[in-house]
């Protein structure tokens, strides 16, 4: 048996290696070395070109100014979860993840029904004020885009940092206080100190999502502004311009490969240092207190959940009939369409396919971060990149990669959850790594000592210690295999859609039912996702401390 | 005696089907039918191919329009399907040149429309087609002082101001043909003028349909009741109104030279080991039974002149007269060029 | 032949020598102490002998089988470490019942085992409780029955009272002799502390540099310690190197000159020294550094020569002692006996 435990390593390295570097080294190969003569010429090109270099200056900026204002709005937040105790706290944590699952141009619909020129508040704004002219518009500025980066990144902020938070020694802060430290001095001098690994995390973390936009700047964004990704889509897709694709991908993967070797750095600080018990939450007393709840408790409501019950609303009917026409009509087939999925077929899809990339990413991933934590921190940057790939440069690489048998995977319904797992991975790592560092090693050879073999000590101890970070980690894959489109749409057969390629299905067309079919879609999407997350939690065996999970 | 002929034609072709199926020449085969993932067809219609010739269809969709053909093109030694539905005139070019179809002369080709038949050598053969044309929200018009546009010209008029979205060609196909309606309309050496004009007249870009239609129209929540779409999406508007409606809630300027037709193609993918099958895969789709289910399925029109059109296309959709139709070489060597000098105007 | 038998076991990190060649024997039911400062080897060797580390070279041997490729889990040998590495995740008698599940016992064994061992450590009314509710002590409680309940023929300690205050470690000190002896188990116990080592074991073994310098029963190691290294850790600090007494000239060197024969450093243990005159006892001056009362002893530190001297000294015993003060820089006489000084090798 231990020989065979010996070759668990070669898991995750074949499927880095057939999933992700031999795709994209055989993209890279055919964009820079048609011929089979490697012509760099498209690199040089990018540096030289103004357009390009104002691109490279726009996503580096706004992908600056997005961290830091979602650190700052979750900041406060991640106190208020970490210190006090209140009603469905880990409920709202949990769901504050929602945001995450829902294709972007859901997203954009929900903001023009609350903020658009149209919109809900402009409505109350004008009514109230008696305005002739909406006074909000963010209708394709920049504000837009900060705005959605900080509605899908806060629960990631929120989620590390207090997580973090709650195992900061509160002796430290109570020997400053004896000190004569004021409130405030402890905060500057000793609270933020101890979380800076933790905020550097998050901010990396964030700063990776937010360079590597796609949906939202192009969505939301308009056609004035373009980040790299949407570049490279660009060129890729529209222009077939596959040097200048390439060559801008390498720079993404590179400059954030530099960046994840940082960011690991940081997390590997992170991981060695809180201790493994959770401070005591307090309840919430005093006025203060009240006023530090519910403020962030309404910041969050306003940011990620009036959205979102936008999108609910309109998904409803309002035309008088029954409120629930277009869930109605997503279950009848009135064309005849042979494309015609019922709902709960789609739901269904989705939800295989995200047991699946679950199950794969959560082996895969686990493994990962057994050979990260056994002294190959050097890796952790390579799990990390797919993370920062783009996702047509990858997909077009899988197209003229995986084309030979035994690997004629192209339209493999496989590749779904495969492609989802190698998203998934790095999260599952971030999750199961401070873990799995804070097992002692003591405590595994003790069960040896008991007689336990390898594979009872891991039975026995590991994965019970483990379990709950399993589940959040569990959590994360679940979310981004329910919400991926990009590499779905590639694959999935049209009798096989999931939940968000039938939301695109219907918006690709005219006409209000099929847009209050899409909407409904998107409200089921949703809705599965709340169960699925709820189910997760549901899940956690035992209540032990040791969950300090959290990326 | 033009359809006498066509008829023949067509009657020996489907002999020759039958016989070949008749007879065990063509063994019966799973063909791949690679395609965008808009391609829709009713229950029943590929399965009418399979009682005909005996192959099944296993459908590939593939992404987007553009994202089928650069995967097309990426695997062309190694090809994904075995007939490929959906290359638009706007990049055919790009089809054609990197030799990813094999020419076909097919016998059903009689019947269709000769303005869309845009490959001499039939390596690409025209398969059903769609104008992209300015839709308007007839109830806003009907309760304002405006008139609807009746051409391109309205928009630019100051009276229309703020009025219009449109798609940015860079990245949306119909924002595309729209752009080249307008080179079409008023020249390589005015279109820019009159984008200049639109600009000065508050136009709305957005970078995809879906964010044009369902964001900024006024039938969708939206502040603008002029925009770039099909001059099929009347109908859909009838066929998906909610509630049901007695008449049309939007309408497509047709007026000559202000529309772009778009015109999907289908072909047999290079290097395909079913070739003689593949055949019988695209005179099937060129055929009647599968033209006539187009419409309601994709929202465009067939190409094959004797399909009929359902009912809800005839009352609500207008064929425009004389729609733009660059041809493709003009297409392919400017359509970078007209794409960034439009982009340097209208967004810069 | 011995139990447990360990001959010539090596084993180096690097190019880091942790064990050099160490061989030692115990007897059934015998507790020896590994005793040395951090980094000498101990708790390797320990680790050794519970196969988590693997050895470079050696033997050892458990009731003559020979142990060097048997896993871990299948040598039967119990282990105590000093952080007790209690399983987190599981109450009080789950930790305890651990070896006798991995071992397949059947249900009603575990469950009269558990008691029992509970029983032996004084537990019985918290076997329900998890482990982050039980104090230090008791935790150190919980990872001794849970190490012992499988009855394993040799048990493994390290520094296992390491994390406790010190009066708890004296109090469980007594415990854990007790314990150990009434089951009888074969016991290897690691400490850097030598009356906890003294307290608990049979015999001493101080190791220095991955060697063992000395083994011996706490007594004879403390009365005769072997050289320089054993005496100073056992904080036996009157040593003087033979170059420094063999030429000078004070009253201290004349004495060692006469009275010993080799040319070895010398130990002068603390108790050597009295106040009064008695038969056998042969005075030298020396000068008061510093005099204190310590409770069961009184602390002199004083000056002959080039050497600094310390004694301690019976208040109960010496007559006029109790309630004398010295002052620094008096000069006084002290009568030492030879016979107790010890000729250190090396």
């Amino acid at each position: 048996m231990r020989k065979y435990a010996r070759l668990l390593p070669l898991i995750p390295l074949i499927f880095f290696g057939l999933f992700y570097f031999y795709p994209l080294a055989s993209i890279l190969q055919l964009s820079f070395a048609p011929e089979g003569r490697f012509e760099l010429d498209a690199v040089t090109e990018i540096f030289r070109d103004r357009y390009y270099l104002s691109t490279l200056w726009f996503t580096l900026w706004q992908a600056i100014v997005s961290t830091v204002l979602t650190l700052l709005l979750a900041l406060p937040a991640a106190y208020v979860f970490a210190t006090y105790d209140f009603r469905y706290k880990q409920t709202l944590r949990t769901i504050s993840t929602l945001p995450f699952v829902l294709p972007t141009v859901v997203v954009a619909n929900a903001f023009s029904a609350l903020i658009g020129p149209r919109g809900l508040l402009n409505g109350i704004l004008q009514t109230v004020f008696r305005l002739e002219e909406p006074p909000i518009d963010l209708h394709q500025t920049i504000w837009m885009i900060l705005l959605a980066h900080v509605f899908y990144n806060y629960s990631v902020a929120l989620r590390i940092v207090s997580a973090y938070w709650e195992r900061i020694n509160q002796d430290l802060s109570q020997a400053a206080e004896t000190l004569g430290a004021s409130r405030q001095q402890r905060f500057w001098t000793i609270t933020l100190p101890l979380l800076r690994p933790a905020i550097m995390a998050a901010a990396v973390l964030v700063f990776i999502f937010t360079f590597t936009s796609f949906g939202v700047v192009l969505l939301l964004g308009g056609p004035r502004f373009a980040t790299l990704e949407v570049e490279i889509y660009r060129q890729a897709v529209n222009i077939f311009d596959l040097p200048v694709a390439a060559a801008l991908s390498l720079f993404q993967i590179v400059f954030t490969f530099a960046l994840m070797a940082v960011y690991t750095r940081t997390q590997s600080r992170i991981a060695t240092q809180p201790s493994s018990r959770t401070a005591a939450a307090r309840p919430v007393t005093t006025p203060l207190d009240r006023w530090l709840v519910g403020g962030n408790l309404t910041v969050m409501f306003v940011l990620l959940a009036t959205p979102l019950l936008a999108l609910v609303l309109r998904s409803l009917s309002w035309t008088g009939g029954n409120p629930f026409t277009y869930y109605g009509r997503l279950f009848v087939n009135e064309r005849g369409s042979a494309f015609f999925v019922p709902p709960i077929q789609a739901v269904g899809n989705s939800l295989m396919f995200a047991g699946m990339a679950i199950v794969f990413s959560l082996v895969i991933g686990l493994i990962c971060a057994y050979l990260v934590a056994d002294r190959n921190r050097w890796l952790d940057p390579i799990f990390m990149l797919p993370l920062a790939t783009s996702a047509v440069t990858l997909g077009f690489g899988y197209i003229i990669a995986l084309d030979e048998p035994p690997l004629n995977l192209r339209q493999s319904l496989i590749l779904i959850p495969l492609a989802h797992s190698l998203v998934a991975i790095p999260f599952v790592i971030r999750t199961v790594l401070p873990a799995l560092r804070a097992i002692d090693p003591a405590v595994r050879e003790a069960a040896g000592t008991l007689g336990a073999d390898p594979q009872r000590v891991w039975l026995t101890i590991d994965w019970p210690l483990l379990s709950r970070v399993l589940l959040v980690a569990a959590v994360f894959a679940f979310t981004i295999s329910m919400g991926e489109f990009g590499a779905t749409v590639f694959i999935a057969r049209p009798d096989n859609p999931t939940m968000p390629t039938a939301i695109f299905r219907f918006l690709g067309r005219p006409g209000a039912v099929n847009f209050g079919q899409a909407l409904a879609m998107s409200t089921l999407l949703m809705l599965v996702c709340s169960v699925g997350f709820v189910l997760i939690e549901r899940l956690r065996i035992g209540d032990n401390n040791l969950d300090q999970g959290e990326f | 005696m033009k359809k006498i002929l066509t008829t023949i034609t067509l009657g020996l072709g489907a002999l020759i089907a039958l016989t070949a199926c008749g007879s065990g020449e063509i063994e019966p085969v799973t063909l791949k039918l690679v395609s965008h993932d808009s391609f829709f067809v009713s229950e029943g219609t590929l399965e009418a191919f399979t009682e005909q010739t005996g192959h099944t269809v296993e459908l590939v969709p593939l992404g987007d329009a553009g994202e089928m053909l650069n995967q097309n093109i990426l695997s062309k030694n190694n090809p994904l399907g075995d007939v490929v539905f959906g290359i638009d005139n706007t990049f055919l070019s790009r089809a054609l040149e990197n030799d990813i179809l094999v020419a076909y002369d097919s016998p059903a080709l009689a019947d269709i429309d000769d303005s869309l038949k845009l490959d001499p050598e039939n390596r690409a053969l025209p398969v059903d087609f769609g104008d992209v044309c300015l839709n308007y929200d007839l109830e806003w018009f009907a309760a304002s002082d405006l008139d609807a546009p009746s051409g391109l010209a309205d928009l630019a008029d100051p009276d229309y101001a703020g009025l219009t979205v449109v798609e940015n060609p860079s990245t949306s196909s119909p924002g595309l043909a729209f752009l080249m309606a307008t080179v079409d309309a008023y020249g390589e050496e005015g279109y820019l003028d009159y984008w200049a004009q639109l600009v000065d007249n508050d136009v709305r870009v957005e970078n995809g349909w879906s964010e044009a239609y369902y964001e900024a129209f006024t039938r969708y929540g939206g502040d603008r009741p002029i925009v770039v779409s099909y001059a099929s999406s009347p109908p859909a508007e009838v066929l998906f109104a909610d509630p049901p409606v007695d008449g049309a809630v939007t309408a497509s300027v047709t007026a000559p030279s202000s529309c772009f037709r778009q015109i999907e193609f289908v072909g047999i993918l290079a290097g395909t080991e079913h070739e003689a099958a593949a055949q019988q895969l695209i005179d099937f789709m060129l055929g009647k039974t599968f033209q006539e289910d187009i419409p309601l399925n994709m929202f465009v029109f067939p190409s094959n002149t004797t399909a009929e059109l359902p009912e809800s296309f005839v009352a609500y959709a207008t064929v425009p007269d004389s729609p733009a139709t660059l041809n493709p070489e003009t297409i392919a060597a400017n359509r970078e060029t007209w794409i960034s000098d439009w982009t340097d105007v209208v967004l810069r | 032949m011995s139990y447990l038998a360990i001959s010539n076991i090596q084993k180096s990190f690097g190019s880091t020598i942790a064990v050099d060649g160490v061989s030692l024997s115990l007897e059934r039911g015998e507790i020896v102490c590994l005793l040395g400062p951090s980094g000498c080897g101990k708790t390797t060797l320990l680790r050794l002998v519970a196969g988590l580390e693997s050895a470079d070279g050696g033997q050892i041997l458990l009731d003559g089988q020979d142990l060097v490729d048997v896993p871990t889990y299948q040598r039967g040998i119990g282990m105590m470490f000093q952080s007790y590495a209690l399983f987190p995740h599981m109450t009080v008698a789950q930790n305890v019942s651990y070896g006798l599940r991995m071992a397949k016992e059947p249900a009603p064994l575990i469950t009269e085992r558990v008691a029992e061992m509970l029983e032996l450590v004084d537990m019985v009314g918290l076997k329900d409780r998890k482990i982050d509710q039980l104090s230090g002590g008791q935790q150190q409680r919980v990872a001794l029955a849970r190490s012992l309940a499988t009855r394993p023929g040799v048990l493994l300690l390290d520094e296992p009272l390491g994390s406790l205050d010190r009066l708890l470690r004296e109090r469980l000190l007594d415990e854990l002799r007790a314990i150990l002896k009434k089951v009888g188990v074969t016991a290897l116990y690691v400490t850097h502390d030598q009356s906890e080592a003294f307290g608990i074991a049979d015999r001493v073994a101080v190791m220095n540099l991955g060697k063992i310098e000395q083994i011996n029963s706490p007594q004879e190691i403390y009365i005769r310690p072997i050289n320089r290294f054993v005496a100073n850790f056992l904080g036996l600090s009157n040593v003087i190197a033979s170059g420094l007494w063999l030429e000078a000239s004070d009253g201290l060197s004349q004495l060692l000159q006469a009275e010993l024969k080799s040319g070895f450093a010398v130990l002068i243990p603390p108790y050597a020294g009295a106040i009064n005159k008695q038969d056998g006892l042969r005075p030298i001056d020396v000068t008061v550094l510093s005099y204190s009362f310590r409770g069961r002893f009184a602390l002199l530190v004083c000056q002959v020569g080039e050497h600094i001297l310390e004694f301690s000294l019976d208040p109960y015993a010496e007559n006029g002692l109790m309630g004398r003060t010295f002052e620094a820089g008096q000069v006084i006489p002290i009568y030492l006996n030879p016979s107790h000084f010890v000729e250190l090798q090396g």
